[in-house]
């Protein structure tokens, strides 16, 4: 048997937003530095740092994740949504963006790209979630503004317009 | 205590084996989700040298459903797919309980096994592995022993696992027919050092349904030791006594009373035993209230 | 154009709220400055030691490291973290304490500033921390801010004796207080403290520090007053620097709550910038944020209530010890700030308030949204319902028997109240929560496991400090060839909405397009003096500022626009003139009329028309502090066996005068009370007493509410609007909503079992040792402060 070799420093290529970007990583590195400070995505946020808060959520492969807790390496090979991600590339607004406008729903802005991932997610999963069902789906974004209220709206109502969308295609 | 990690070898084997000849050295991790052992890298709790990823080690992934209602999980089968298994009213229901409450993203990315293997003490998943009486399945390439989740911590900290040990995977045995559990928990405040900031526990009841009578009680409470506590002579009083509020309220006294201290502060020991006798009562009679309404469903559907 | 108003009171959409939902807005920490370094700093692991030696060596032979300095290295001059003395007239502050250097050589805390680094990369900053070699001489510690005051205490400074970092009077005592209580038929005395909640603003301190070309010297950080911050940086401690010298940026901001008032890691940052002629980026973790400089001040306070028979209350006296940790910065000020709004707002002759603020070795306290109103309303609205239940009166007619009418003093009494609408916030929400329904009267046992109660809160707050601060405040607008404008302007968007609302109240004022002005904020060189977002004041003092700018300028479009009017052959003077949403028109004929483009064009570019832009400053001083109320009412279902809390229903009014945006405005108010939910609940923010070290460091164990916590609630606006108030009649709305949820959740779980709570957060070991000893006095464990436990 060969002996395994140990993996240092290397260009890694992460699929991001729909698109390969290579860079230099080391295995020590976490994800939401790789993605902040290499790559530039400054739109997730590092607010805890032990994986509570959700302000660093971004989509593996759809799934809600904490990129600081989350060696960059291990995410090699997967598809990462960030919240730069979340808008068509044509500039048009996700549901769940003009909802977020519409309704008020972000007041500092830190954990709002966490908390807008967090229900694509939610609604990719259930179109038509029930109010504690939104609930319970953020309950690992934690928001210091806006008590929630007006989240919780702007996710219920980018449901009812999306699934009004879709009734009218059909 | 830094904003971010300090470099380690790495290693990212792809088969069991592979894994072992490189955890020779006591300085080194297995990472599977990371949920804990990154967090605690960066702050400082533990500097391993050597960091073992397991996520391409083949065949750990897998979840195996038995037709009775228990499962066998491997290395890394999340948290989330497990509770998928573990419906709320179905026999393994603290399981349920508990995964609910942990976060989303945590039950995306964690493992169930790395949930027991951090050997953190205020966590809910261990105790309610322990009222199912889980069995882990550990390898250190020779030959596999099996431990219960119950008898896998050994110390603060610290678990059964051996320097070229590795977890292989988790077994849920099957829930006795008219058996069902429930897992519950109270946060409050970390008051010392040594304190913990939660109570928790986790009941499994078993009924002879004629009779309503308990067949069979398993009683595990966390956050009163360094690991999920089997709390026996609780467990005993209910052998045979009626699925009723008095038998479980002789059990939760039991409970209570087996609590030894965790700091010098006698309110907040105070205030743990009671808390331990609410947690107790409550998962007793919410495990048999499902435990009927289970023998009630089947035998409908029946 | 039939409506009053095109854009006051309308929901308009907030200009900051685009990028923030894309990602795009960019806080401190996204910035990067070329040729930046990355800082960290070294923190004590000791709660009081003297540094006997540091040696760097190791840290500076480091590959990429370019600066570490210690002690040694940084002016020798004490500062104090809050700024706001350089919001006072004279830059005289009585009630702060110039006690701390940037870095320390007598560590007074867990988590004080012993050293920092400056790195080519982070990680060779950390490792460089690691390599810091301290030799530390342990000295004696002190966490109890009770026993702090023995005289045989250790001294946490040496030139603060007995430990005392404050000590005075409330400015407005008043009668003999004494022979009231000596007359009084009826009387209550209530004690207890809040917990040190943490503002846990999502984004940790950060700070970019770079001198430029010109050796100008350049910040980036979360300032809330950024014009205060500069002075006081040159004042207090780089006294070769003068204002000018420094150009302050406040880009998006990720929470403030009043954490922000007080410097964080700028100064580190502008030490290591020099050192390295670099700039650097200084960061902390949120273990660092926890355990260490901002947080609520915990505030031991005693109440005592004098009334007579009728329900007149004649007599009110309230003692405060406050635990400043272990520098002053804003505990002082708080502390009076609590008296303040507490003592002001009952009519009563008799008024006596007492302040001591003690040294100790825990963290620093600070400033937090609400500045002593959430922790004085939490002891004084069960000190009232003490009072309701000895007359046998209705909690709700005793307050409304009691609270302040239009002439009386006001909550800062040289100035009499000009507006109120309280009693209509306490029928409004009386009726919403159905209290008449739910209150089932004094002494109502209730039994079973799960008791439900009701309990209400009824608060004022002042909208800025004027009369006491420098509250005045100047905003430019400027109007391009387009008929667009800027408006510049120097509030902190901390995520209040505030620029929205100035927004809305320059188009409104200066008769422009909404969507056609643009806000310029967060720079110092730009923007004209002010001492930032704080004590609700913006939109009462900016925003007046801002609608007389607005007013100007609709003044110059209307003087312009009379030439114009001639192709229709009509002679108009400005008077006749109306400018409304960009467009100028006749008051008497809306058809005859054009965009204010045509205005703003010549006045640029048609060299014989005016010869000047359309621009304008506006100012405003205020002198009253408009004061605000809240009455909140609460249900609550209390389980007896965990003693958890669960409220039912959350019902608040708010005297909000006009709501300039009702959107932002209902903004407030649910966060406000969801974060007061946390101060009444969950937040515990606890230091170990036999080592000082924060237990709470980290989101594991300190918990703000989550979505699943919020209650049903009903936040309703009570608008009518206010004299000598902001632009329209607005009133602010900021604080309040934090101070009303602990004071009404407190009185409502005594309805429900019986027992008062003294110490916050009312946590179910509290409440289940309450429950099971009630009638023992002072658990075990108890500080001085009767009754309660920590």
């Amino acid at each position: 048997m060969n002996p395994i070799k140990a993996i240092s420093k290397h260009v890694a290529t992460f699929r991001i937003n729909g698109r390969d970007r290579e860079t230099i990583i080391e295995p020590h590195m976490l994800l939401v530095d790789v993605i902040r400070e290499k790559l530039g995505l400054t739109g997730t946020k590092r607010a805890c740092g032990t994986g509570n808060c959700g302000s660093c959520t971004v989509l593996l492969d759809g799934v809600p994740i904490r990129t600081c807790i989350c060696l960059a390496i291990t995410a090699t090979g997967s598809a990462i949504t960030t919240i730069e991600g979340l808008a068509k590339s044509d500039g048009t607004l996700h549901p769940l963006q003009q909802a977020f406008i519409d309704h008020a729903a972000s007041q500092c802005g830190f954990c709002i790209p966490g908390m807008l991932l967090a229900s694509a997610a939610l609604l990719a999963d259930n179109p038509k979630p029930t109010r504690a069902a939104v609930k319970r789906a953020l309950v690992g974004n934690i928001c210091r503004c806006t008590g929630y209220v007006k989240i919780i709206d702007a996710v219920l109502d980018a449901a009812t317009q999306r699934t009004k969308t879709m009734e009218v295609r059909t | 205590m830094g904003r971010v990690l300090q470099p380690f070898e790495y290693y990212e084997p792809l088969t069991v084996t592979e894994a072992l000849s490189l955890m020779s050295s006591a300085s080194t991790k297995v990472l599977a989700g990371g949920c804990d052992l990154v967090p605690s890298m960066r702050c400082g709790i533990v500097r391993p040298t050597r960091v073992v990823s397991l996520r391409k080690v083949r065949g750990l992934d897998v979840l195996k459903l038995d037709p009775r209602g228990g499962f066998h999980a491997g290395a890394l089968v999340k948290i989330h797919q497990c509770a998928t298994h573990a419906r709320e009213g179905d026999g393994l229901a603290a399981l349920w309980d508990a995964v609910e409450l942990v976060q989303p993203h945590i039950r995306n990315m964690g493992t169930l096994i790395g949930n027991v293997c951090s050997a953190v003490p205020f966590l809910d998943i261990p105790v309610a592995l322990v009222a199912l009486q889980a069995e882990i399945r550990i390898t250190n390439g020779n030959s596999q022993r099996a431990l219960l989740v119950e008898d896998f911590y050994t110390a603060a900290g610290t678990t059964a696992l051996k320097a070229g040990e590795l977890v292989l995977s988790i077994a849920l045995p099957p829930p006795a027919q008219n058996a069902s559990s429930a897992h519950f928990r109270i946060n409050k405040g970390r008051r010392r050092e040594a304190d913990l900031p939660k109570v928790n526990a986790s009941c499994y009841v078993a009924l002879d349904a004629p009779t309503k009578t308990i067949v069979e009680a398993v009683i595990a409470v966390g956050c009163c030791s360094f690991r999920p506590l089997r709390m026996r002579e609780a467990e005993a009083v209910l052998k045979g006594a009626p699925a009723e509020r008095t038998s479980y309220a002789r059990a939760a006294a039991a409970a209570a009373k087996c609590i030894a201290p965790l700091t010098n502060a006698p309110w907040v020991e105070e205030t743990r035993q009671e808390f331990v006798h609410a947690l107790v009562f409550d998962a007793l009679e919410k495990a048999a209230h499902r435990a009927s309404s289970k023998t009630n469903t089947s035998r409908s559907a029946a | 154009m039939s409506a009053e108003f095109s854009y006051i009171g309308k929901r308009m959409p907030r200009p900051d709220i685009g990028p923030k939902v894309t990602g795009e807005a960019k806080y401190t920490e996204d910035m990067v400055v070329p040729g930046m370094l990355e800082g960290r700093i070294l923190c004590s692991p000791h709660a009081h030691a003297k540094i006997k030696n540091i040696d760097t060596s190791k840290a500076q032979a480091l590959p990429g490291v370019v600066a570490v300095i210690t002690h040694r290295d940084v002016p020798d001059r004490k500062f104090t973290r809050s700024t706001m003395a350089e919001a006072e007239p004279g830059g005289l502050y009585p009630m702060e304490r110039q006690d701390q250097y940037v870095l320390a050589e007598k560590v007074r805390y867990i988590g004080d500033w012993v050293a920092a680094v400056a790195a080519e990369d982070i990680y060779t900053a950390e490792r460089a921390l690691d390599l810091i070699e301290v030799e530390y001489e342990l000295l004696p510690t002190i966490f109890d801010p009770f026993a702090a005051l023995d005289q045989q205490a250790p001294q946490v400074h040496d030139d603060a004796p007995g430990n005392i970092a404050f000590e005075g009077e409330y400015p407005f005592n008043c009668g003999d207080v004494k022979s009231a209580f000596e007359q009084a038929e009826v009387f209550a005395e209530f004690a207890g403290v809040n917990s040190r909640q943490k503002h846990l603003h999502l984004e940790t301190d950060a700070a970019i520090a770079w001198w430029d070309a010109s050796r100008r010297l350049n910040i980036i950080s979360p300032a809330q007053g950024a014009h205060l911050g500069k002075r006081h940086l040159a004042k207090r401690i780089f006294t070769d620097l003068s204002e000018g010298d420094i150009h302050w940026i406040s880009p998006a901001i990720g929470g403030g709550f009043g954490a922000r008032l007080a410097l964080g890691v700028e100064p580190v940052a502008v030490v290591l910038a020099r050192m390295s002629g670099r700039p650097v980026r200084v960061t902390m973790t949120r273990e660092e944020d926890f355990s260490g400089y901002s947080s609520r001040t915990d505030q031991h306070q005693t109440i005592r209530i004098g009334a007579q028979k009728d329900g007149t209350i004649t007599a009110i006296e309230q003692q405060i010890v406050s635990d400043s940790g272990a520098y002053l910065s804003h505990s002082a000020t708080t502390s009076i700030v609590n008296c303040v709004q507490t003592l002001g707002l009952f009519s009563c002759p008799n008024i006596l308030g007492q302040i001591k603020v003690v040294y100790t070795n825990t963290p620093t306290t600070s400033g937090f949204r609400g500045y002593g109103n959430p922790e004085g309303a939490f002891i004084m609205q069960q000190a009232v319902d003490i009072v309701a239940e000895k007359l046998g009166m209705d909690p709700v007619e005793f307050r409304l028997k009691n609270i302040r009418k239009v002439g009386e003093p006001s909550i800062f009494p040289p100035v009499a109240l000009a507006h109120t609408a309280l009693a209509q916030c306490i029928h409004v929400g009386a009726e919403r929560f159905g209290w008449k329904q739910k209150w089932a009267g004094w002494g109502k046992v209730k039994t079973g496991r799960h008791r439900r109660g009701v309990g209400l809160s009824v608060l004022a707050n002042c909208t800025s400090a004027g009369g006491v601060l420098l509250e005045h405040s100047s905003a430019m607008i400027k109007v391009m060839a387009d008929g667009s404008a800027n408006l510049i302007v120097s509030p902190t968007e901390m995520g209040q909405g505030i620029l929205c609302g100035l927004q809305q109240v320059a188009a409104e004022t200066a008769g422009l397009k909404f969507e056609n002005i643009r806000m310029v904020s967060g720079d110092t060189d730009v923007t004209l003096f002010d001492i930032g977002s704080h004590a609700s004041r913006s939109m009462f003092v900016i925003g007046n500022a801002v609608a007389n700018a607005g007013a100007k300028i609709k003044e110059q479009i209307r003087v312009l626009a009379v030439p114009k009017f001639e192709k229709w052959q009509k002679k108009v003077t400005p008077a006749e003139i109306e400018v409304r949403e960009g467009r100028v028109f006749l008051k008497e004929d809306p058809s005859v009329g054009f965009d204010v483009s045509e205005v703003a064009h010549d006045a640029i570019y048609n060299f014989g028309f005016a010869g000047a832009q359309i621009a304008a400053t506006g100012s405003y001083l205020a002198t009253d502090m408009a004061q605000n109320h809240q009455a909140a009412f609460a249900e609550v279902e209390v389980d007896t066996e965990t003693g958890a809390i669960t409220v039912l229903k959350y019902v608040v009014a708010h005297d909000i005068g006009r709501a300039i945006n009702p959107q932002l405005v209902e903004g407030q108010m649910e966060g406000g009370a969801v974060q007061g939910l946390g101060f009444a609940l969950t937040e515990d923010f606890i230091v170990d007493p036999e080592t000082g070290r924060v237990l709470t460091d980290s989101l594991f164990t300190y918990r703000p509410p989550l979505t699943t916590d919020v209650p049903e609630m009903d936040n309703l606006l009570v608008e009518d609007a206010a004299p000598n108030a902001g632009p329209f009649g607005a009133k602010g709305v900021g604080e309040l909503p934090v101070a009303s949820p602990a004071a009404a959740i407190a009185n409502a779980v005594y309805d429900a079992i019986g027992v008062r709570i003294h110490s916050l957060p009312m946590a179910p070991e509290k409440l289940l040792y309450a429950l099971r000893h009630r009638g023992e006095g002072p658990a075990p464990g108890a500080s001085r402060v009767t009754g309660q436990f920590l």
